[in-house]
Order: C-alpha cells, then structure tokens, then sequence
C-alpha cells in the first residue's frame, strides 16, 4: 500500500516540475541528467563495496550536478550548440559506466546482479528504505514547488521579462535544477535511466491542448502521470518479468495518442 | 511591367496571417515593404519566394516564379541564419554562385572572379579570409548583401538587411542598392523603419495582415496610410 | 591476429561515423541520432524475428529499412509540434524504445539479442563473425559491410555535402536556389542509417552516438569550411580511437565506455585551448 502512495506521490511531482521542462524548451534535460546516473551507481557500488541506496543517492546526485555543470561550461563557446554538447556528455557519462560495469564484472561479480534494474526500473526491487526516502523527498519538493510556482509560470512565459523584473530568478532556476536533479535521480528506480525524460515531458505534452489555464495543465498532467505509474507498477508487479520502465512509458505514450486524437475531433474553437 | 502580387493569402495552423493581398511593384524601382511587428512582412517575402505555402497568384514580370527563379536572389533575415558556421566571407559569397552547378561540378574561374568582383563592391574583399562568426554586424550585412548580388540577379528580395547595423553601414548598403537600381536591377525590401523612408525608396507597399495601401512613396505618405497601419 | 581485426572493425566504423559528423553536427541533430539509436529497437527486434539471424545482409536489409522509416517519422514529428521540438522527440523515442524493450522480453530473451547487448554491443564479439569466402585470415563480413559503407560515404561527402552544409547554414536561401533539396536529405537519411546499423553491431548505441558528434564538434571548433571540418574530423577519430582503445586495452576495461569517455574529456581539453586562443585575440 505504501508502495503506490509514494509512486503516485513521486509521479504528481514528477509532472508538476515536468510542466516546466517542456515549457522552458529542456525536455531532453532529464536524459542527460538520467544517463549521468548510471556511472554514479557503479562508481558507489565499487567504492563502497556494498548496494547502499543511500551512498548510490549521494554519487548520483553528485554526478548529475557535474554533468549540468559541464553543460552550462560548454554552452558559454557560441560554437557549440546545446544539442551536439548534450549528446557528448550523454555519451561520455555513459561511457564511464560501461567502462566502471567492465572493472566491476571483473572484481565482484556478485554485486552485478540487479545492475539491469536501473536501466529500466524494477518496481519489485524498491526496499522500504528506498521508498522512505522517495515519500519524503516527494513531500518535500511538493511544498518548495507551491512557493516556487508563480516564479516559475512567469519564467516560463516570459523570461526575459522576469530575469529582468525578478532579482531572485537566478536562486529560483538553482532551486529548480537541484530538486529536477534528485527528481531524477528518484526516478531511476520507476523508469530507469534511458525512459526518465518521459516521465517528465509526456504528461505534459498529454494535457497542454486540454488546459485552458495553468491549473488545469497541472491537473491533468499530475493525474496523467499517476494513473500512467499505477498502472505500470500494478502489472509489473504481478508480472516479473515485465520491466516497470518501458510499461510506464507505453501507458503515457497510449494516453498521448488517444489525447491527440481526441483534440482532433472538435471544431476549431 | 510588374512584379504582380494577386489575392495572396497565407496561414498558418488555421491562423489567417495575409489576407486577400494584392498590389504590384513596377520595374526597376527600390520598394519599402512596411508594416507594425507581426503584420506579415516576411511572411509576404516568403509567400513570394515561394517558400511557404498560400493561395493565390504571384508573377515575376509575367513570368512565374518556376521561370524567374534563376534571375531572383534574396538576403534573408539575419536571426535565421547560423552566424557561428565554420565558413569564411569568401566562401559565404561564393554560394550565391552555387545554385547553377551540378553536383559533379566545382566552382569555375569565372564563379571565383564575380565573387572577387562583388566582394569588392561592397568593400569587404579585405576580410576575404575572415571567419564569419568574427565581423561586426554591419559587416555581416554587407557580406549577405554581397552573397545576393554575385548571381547578378534582375530582382533582389531583402528581409530586414538594415535591422540592428551601425548608421554609416546603413548608409553603404543604400549606396550599393542605389548603384544596383542604376544597373537595371528592382529591389524590394522589407523594412522596419518607417523614418526616412522617402530619402531611400521610390515605393512603398503597406502592410498589416492585408494591404494598407501601396504606391510611389510620396503618394502613399500624402494619404497618411502609413500611421494608420501602425495606428490601427 | 585478433586485435589486428579488432582494430580494423573499429576503425572502419568510427572512420564511417566520423564521415558524417560534420553533417550531423552542422544541421544541430545530435539529439535526433540519439532519438534514432532508440527509436530502431522495434525495427531491429522485427527484423530479427522476421530473419532469425544478426548476421545475414537480409536482416542488415531490413534494419537498414526501419531505421530509414524511423528517420523520416521522427523528422515529421519534429516539425508538427509547436509547443517544444525536443519534448515531442523525447515522447517518441521514449516510447518506441519502450515497445522494443518489450518485444526483446517477450520474443526473444533466449537469443543474444538481449538488451545489454543492444545498448553496449561488443566490439570484441565480430572478430568471431566470418564469412564463407575469406580473402585475408583475418578479414570478415563485418570489415566488408563496413567497407562498402565506407565507399558510399566517400562519394556522398565528395558530391552532395556541400548543399547540406548550406542548408544548415541559411536553410532560407539554400530552398530557395537549389532544387532537390528534400531528396538530398532523404539520402542523408538513409546513408545515416546504414551507417548506424553497421555500427550498432559493432559499438553498441551509446558509442556510436559519441563517434557520430565527436569528432565534427571537435573539428567545428577549429574549422574554417567544409573541408577543414572532414580533415579534422578524420584526424580526431583516428587519434581519439588510438587512444582509447590503448588505454582500455592496458587497463583492461571496456573499449567502448573507454572512448566514449574520453570524447567527452578531448571535448572539455578542446574547448579550453579554444576559449584560450579566442580571449588571447
């Protein structure tokens, strides 16, 4: 019981903070954040010779921060452009954790097992510890975001306005990027690091032609992305062969497909 | 002869965005194309060129623009390009010499002296070997200006080429196109500043999502249709 | 006899990619071969069941033949959403790659086709792959699939790259004076894809993602045209594969990860000299 009450808490703020990644046109900002994870988990197990949820948070938050930095480093030389610098640090992130796995297979085969969990999400290998911590976390991000909403829907719409007008825009986009981070890190367990994008941008992307104001996006978006996790954790537990991940994202992508017919339909209002 | 624009619409994702336009632009003038921000300048440039889809008809001298496209070049606008490209000021030009090779060929002598020739003109042949991410950005103007002329075109569509450059700059590429009128050449520009625009064009056309009005400049100044495009 | 083979498979590929980064690269669709390299899973994963062999040209056929239907669907779908490019992209292949997943879990977990695979591949697992005719002892398929790529590439780069590269530059202009641009792009796409396939095989998504943006970025960096950037281009991936591969091979360590990672380290080293260079100006 507990399981669901925190997926479904995890997904409502997953969307909430999601809404703000599609607007602000970094949607892709998730998968590299995702796809940096994946050394840190190896790199947390090999240092401290133990699965430690607590230690692979600390490393993936860790690396996630880096690999933001190294983006917002590269993107001050206008010779490159954000998407080729997202794919490098993408690439080379998950280079270090193919090489990191190679080390690892050699020296302790024994704690490979499981490795395949964080590449597509495994509902069934959360501990209680774990899903503690992601209650917690959610709670928490669900209170910072009522104070950081008006900020961010100004930002969001008009942000050359608001970087003008707000003095506090820069502590605000911090904020924002360090909870997005743990987020994802958070998300690793649902959906793995190659899907975590899509647990952010697809309810939105599901709600935005339904929404005639912003609360009705985050309405629809929240209640989207937890009915998508329910799902996929209802089947994927009581079929173990399933993994969470790609169920999750077929279930958001079914409702995208269905919202994008049905908004056809109508006349032109 | 004309360049005749007839019941001309254009939209995008059901938004009206030119609205049954009509008018023409008689050879070997330098026509304004004015209107408020949003009116469907570039839209209107765009429309002509043939690069976005509308309703209606367009002829070049009365010849459509399937037969004309060789004698038109065009300068577009500067935000739509990639300034940081790994490409020099001469390379730049050259391309406007592209369009007549196969794509077997290279570019022959006769390509490389006109570039010379145009680079020349405009008076950018000194940073011929330049990279293009290091001029200023009345510099970048002319070299785009350039790039248009080198394919000795009879028409010249220019989007916004005076948008953001220095005084003198803007001074120097009416020269050219003066010159360039003086050689039989028909110049339309879409421009968004409506101040001085008599010293500069012969013609006007206003727009703000259908035609305001068009005609010499001074006609169309006299009727006032100007403050009312940027009025209504 | 083995690394000699090694080596040439890894060359031919990344000497294939590097072939066409400065395109990728110049058109800004780094994220979209990523998009790519995910979306094709239910291709490939179709034309296995279809031809039951990883190795046979009929399944190099058909993977070549989703990938290219893939390419086209994805670029379609990129250019209807208004709202924000990159999300409606990260949807699809998010979702596609999901299906995938599924597929390999429920038609073909038994087969080596399994998703580590698929995500890693395993540069070392060709030198086992040969065909019936052998010209030298330690040539394969493999080298001549490559080979071939190779060829084409060659002849792509030497004829039609230049108009894509002014594409990218002034996509307005470049419609407007050369026709048949969109079948320029369509054989792009497709050359694209047979190179990705090739080089999936071989070095696994995540690498052929690096080694397709790698070495144009780099050569963006200090390029004065088109032709600078291939030269660069060349000269980076034969150097960075080099290095890679001798680190990884005296470590002991995967290969792939090995250069993977250290493209991002020569990215980090080149954009410093260069903003060096550009303030000492």
């Amino acid at each position: 019981m507990l399981i669901y009450f925190s997926v479904l808490l995890f997904a409502l703020v997953a969307a909430l903070y999601g809404n703000f990644c599609v607007f602000q046109k970094q949607g892709l900002i998730a998968d590299v954040l995702g796809h940096s994870v994946f050394p840190a988990v190896i790199l947390s197990i090999l240092l401290t010779n133990s699965k430690s949820y607590f230690y692979m948070m600390v490393f993936s938050f860790l690396f996630s921060l880096l690999a933001f930095a190294i983006l917002n480093y590269l993107k001050r030389n206008p010779l490159l452009d954000k998407d080729s610098i997202m794919a490098i640090i993408l690439s080379g992130f998950f280079g270090l954790g193919t090489l990191l796995i190679s080390i690892l297979k050699r020296n302790s085969s024994n704690l490979i097992s499981g490795v395949s969990d964080i590449f597509y999400g495994n509902v069934s290998a959360i501990s209680s510890y774990d899903l503690f911590f992601i209650l917690w976390f959610s709670l928490i991000s669900l209170l910072v975001y009522y104070f950081l909403r008006r900020y961010l829907i100004f930002s969001s719409f008009d942000s050359t306005f608001f970087k003008f007008k707000f003095k506090i825009h820069k502590l605000v986009d911090f904020i924002f990027y360090f909870i997005l981070t743990f987020l994802v890190t958070l998300s690793i367990n649902l959906v793995g690091i190659i899907l975590t994008s899509a647990l952010f941008i697809i309810p939105c992307l599901i709600s935005y032609k339904f929404s005639k104001n912003y609360f009705q996006l985050e309405m629809i978006s929240s209640l989207a992305a937890c009915f998508s996790c329910f799902l996929g954790v209802f089947i994927s537990s009581n079929f173990n062969s399933v993994p969470t991940g790609p169920l999750i994202v077929i279930i958001l992508g079914l409702f995208f497909i269905s919202a994008h017919f049905i908004s056809i339909k109508p006349s032109k209002l | 002869m004309k360049i005749v624009v007839s019941n001309l619409s254009v939209s995008y994702q059901n938004l009206l965005v030119l609205n049954q336009v009509n008018f023409n632009i008689p050879i070997n003038t330098i026509t304004a194309i004015v209107g408020p921000n949003g009116a469907g300048k570039s839209t209107l440039l765009k429309a002509k060129l043939g690069l976005t889809n509308f309703n209606g008809n367009i002829s070049f001298f009365g010849k459509n623009l399937k037969e004309s496209r060789s004698k038109i070049s065009f300068m577009s606008q500067y935000q739509e390009v990639d300034w940081n490209f790994p490409m020099t000021v001469f390379d730049l030009v050259l391309m406007g010499r592209a369009a007549r090779l196969k794509f077997w060929q290279s570019y022959s002598q006769e390509d490389l002296e006109f570039t010379e020739k145009t680079l020349k003109e405009v008076g950018m042949w000194s940073k011929k070997d330049s990279l293009i991410s290091n001029l200023s950005g009345g510099q970048k103007q002319k070299v785009f200006l350039a790039r248009s002329l080198v394919s000795n075109p009879d028409i010249l569509f220019l989007d916004e080429p005076l948008a953001g450059i220095d005084y003198k700059s803007m001074q120097d590429i009416f020269k050219i196109l003066k010159v360039q009128k003086e050689q039989g050449k028909t110049i339309v520009v879409v421009h968004h500043n409506i101040e001085d625009i008599s010293k500069y064009f012969d013609y006007i056309v206003v727009v703000n999502k259908k035609i305001i009005d068009f005609g010499p400049v001074e006609d169309v100044i006299k009727r006032r249709s100007i403050s009312k495009a940027f009025n209504s | 006899m083995i690394l000699i083979s090694l080596l040439l498979t890894l060359v031919l590929s990344s000497l294939c990619l590097a072939l066409v980064s400065p395109t990728l690269v110049l058109k800004k669709e780094a994220m979209f071969v990523d998009a790519i390299s995910h979306s094709v899973l239910p291709g490939i994963v179709f034309s296995f069941i279809l031809i039951k062999s990883l190795d046979s040209f009929l399944f190099d056929f058909f993977a070549v033949f989703f990938s290219f239907l893939t390419a086209l669907l994805l670029k379609k779908v990129f250019n209807s959403l208004k709202i924000s490019k990159e999300s409606i992209i990260g949807l699809f292949y998010t979702f596609l790659f999901s299906i995938g997943v599924l597929m390999v879990v429920f038609f073909a977990n038994d087969v080596h086709l399994d998703a580590d695979a698929v995500l890693f591949g395993q540069v070392e697992y060709t030198v086992f792959d040969t065909l019936n005719i052998q010209i030298l002892p330690f040539l394969n398929a493999t080298h001549l699939k490559l080979s071939l790529c190779l060829l084409v590439i060659l002849l792509w780069v030497k004829f039609f790259s230049r108009k894509l590269y002014y594409e990218s530059f002034d996509f307005n202009f470049a419609t407007f004076k050369f026709k048949n641009l969109k079948y320029l792009n369509y054989i792009f796409y497709l050359i694209l894809s047979f190179v990705l396939i090739m080089s999936f095989k071989v070095l696994g998504v995540v690498l052929v993602l690096s080694l397709a943006i790698a070495p144009g970025l780099n050569a963006k960096l200090f390029s004065k045209n088109l032709n600078d950037m291939y030269v660069y281009s060349l000269i980076y991936c034969v150097l960075s594969s080099l290095i890679g591969t001798f680190v990884a091979y005296s470590l002991n360590i995967s290969i792939a990860g090995t250069i993977a990672f250290c493209n991002l380290i020569f990215l980090l080293l080149a954009n410093f000299l260069k903003t060096n260079s550009m303030h000492k100006n």
